[in-house]
């Protein structure tokens, strides 16, 4: 049976998926947040979320920023925690969070109506980050600090670096981690101001 | 207290001593602006992981949308591919019997002596140069094209370099000006697109590389007139000034202002220090 609902929803696999031969195995993929895993999904989602999207008339753009957006949201959650493996695809939960999408882009009264695995519909329920319209804000406001600020902020939030890599590796100006950390926390401090100036907390 | 605002970060990211903590903690519950500015940061670095992950997700599949992408979300393109060929048959479609029949014509014997006088015998052993003089002067339009090539073949067009300095962001991740995506256009000989990011006048009023670059963009696709314009007005430019002048002749021959290209070559001979001089010379031999 689950032959079957991965042969129907995975048709569009391609050589991304080689090393995800199970769903287990995309999760962790899509835990250590490989390229391949992402693509992967992104391959078994794809078909279905331009179905859905078109048929509440999504422009091909507008589907394309849409399984972005689902994907990233699915990997917060598994990074969050919020997500766990329970045995079925993480498509199957990147789908749902689409159709939870779509049905609020309908601005539809009836939520959680079709779903069958209830853990998922409350899970994709939550409030998530990394939209499109905020992440375009975001990076609107980050390119209004300085630029050492932006490259101090982006190293250690964007990047992941390390401090004592970035130290190392003189990518900054600063010698010492300590300095390092003190600069960078005046950067966000700005950053949070100007953010909610710009309302971003509230979108 | 600000040393706790100083803090915030640190806290959120678990690297407070446990001395530092309690301390911290205990100032989070006295302190209300404190404990806001605290929520502010979580939620700002939640955003910044979104925004981390969604740079992750668009720069694994934008490389391959194009084999996750089922056929029929082209569906667009599909018809537009279609109708570009259908217009490209009807062309020849119309074109051919136009051709086939006026070959025809002139094979019948002429009944009406007013409108189609005897033919020269220089008509008669060519009898296809009647048909293409009524249509366009062949002389005149090979000329022309001649002139278009020989410009083209001496364009002087902007450096790699230049083109990618103009283009360069530097990692800066603020949305990108007209003139870096006009530059990377170019730089993608994509020259339509280029030159239409940089249509609107007031764009290049204020910016001589925007303008050089439209110039260039437009002698590319073979608008001579407004790269003529540009280049005449950057004549006057610091940077651009020997290059637009070259570029400027070159406009005018593709125009097929031979006389005034002449001139033009001519001063550009008689300025020793002139940096195209080689080439206007050898251009003038080829003129």
């Amino acid at each position: 049976m689950a032959r079957m609902l991965n042969l129907f929803l995975d048709r569009k696999t391609n050589a991304a998926c080689a090393p995800y031969a199970d769903h287990e195995a995309l999760f962790a993929g899509l835990e250590r947040e490989d390229a391949d895993a992402i693509r992967c999904l992104s391959a078994r989602v794809s078909g279905s979320i331009f179905k859905l999207g078109k048929a509440s008339r999504l422009t091909a753009d507008d589907i394309e920023e849409l399984i972005c957006d689902c994907i990233t949201i699915c990997l917060q959650k598994i990074r969050a925690g919020k997500y766990t493996f329970q045995g079925f695809s993480p498509a199957t939960y990147v789908i749902e969070i689409a159709k939870n999408r779509v049905r609020n882009f309908r601005r539809s009264a009836v939520r959680n109506d079709t779903t069958d695995l209830e853990n998922i519909g409350d899970q994709a329920e939550e409030p998530d980050f990394g939209g499109l319209a905020e992440t375009e804000l975001l990076e609107k406001l980050l390119s209004t600090l300085e630029l050492n600020c932006q490259n101090l902020i982006r190293l250690k939030y964007l990047e992941e670096r390390r401090d004592k890599d970035v130290i190392e590796e003189k990518l900054t100006q600063y010698t010492t981690v300590d300095a390092l950390k003190n600069r960078r926390s005046k950067c966000m401090k700005k950053l949070v101001e100007i953010g909610a100036a710009a309302s971003l907390y509230n979108l | 207290m600000d040393q706790f605002y100083e803090k915030i970060e640190a806290y959120l990211l678990g690297q407070l001593t446990e001395s530092e903590l309690k301390s911290f903690e205990n100032a989070l519950s006295t302190d209300p602006v404190l404990a806001k500015s605290v929520n502010q940061h979580r939620a700002m670095m939640q955003r910044l992981e979104g925004l981390r992950l969604r740079n992750k997700v668009k720069s694994a599949i934008q490389p391959r949308r194009a084999t996750a992408v089922p056929i029929y979300a082209n569906r667009n393109l599909w018809a537009l591919a279609a109708s570009v060929i259908l217009l490209v048959g009807a062309i020849w479609f119309f074109n051919l019997p136009a051709e086939k029949s006026s070959n025809w014509v002139d094979h019948l014997p002429q009944t009406d002596s007013i409108q189609a006088p005897p033919p020269t015998p220089n008509e008669i052993s060519t009898p296809k140069s009647n048909e293409s003089q009524a249509i366009k002067p062949p002389e005149n339009a090979k000329e022309k094209l001649d002139l278009i090539a020989l410009a083209r073949e001496f364009h002087d067009q902007p450096s790699q370099n230049f083109v990618r300095d103009a283009s360069n962001q530097q990692g800066n991740p603020a949305p990108k000006t007209p003139l870096q995506l006009a530059a990377e256009a170019f730089d993608q000989k994509n020259y339509r697109l280029s030159a239409e990011i940089l249509q609107a006048d007031e764009r290049v009023q204020q910016d001589e590389t925007a303008r050089f670059l439209r110039a260039n963009a437009r002698f590319e696709l073979g608008q001579f007139i407004g790269a003529a314009r540009d280049f005449e007005v950057l004549q006057t430019s610091f940077q651009f000034k020997y290059e637009a002048r070259w570029n400027y002749l070159l406009c005018q021959i593709a125009l097929g202002k031979t006389a005034l290209a002449k001139a033009l070559l001519a001063k550009m001979e008689a300025e020793e220090d002139f940096p195209f001089r080689a080439k206007a010379m050898k251009l003038k031999g080829k003129l």
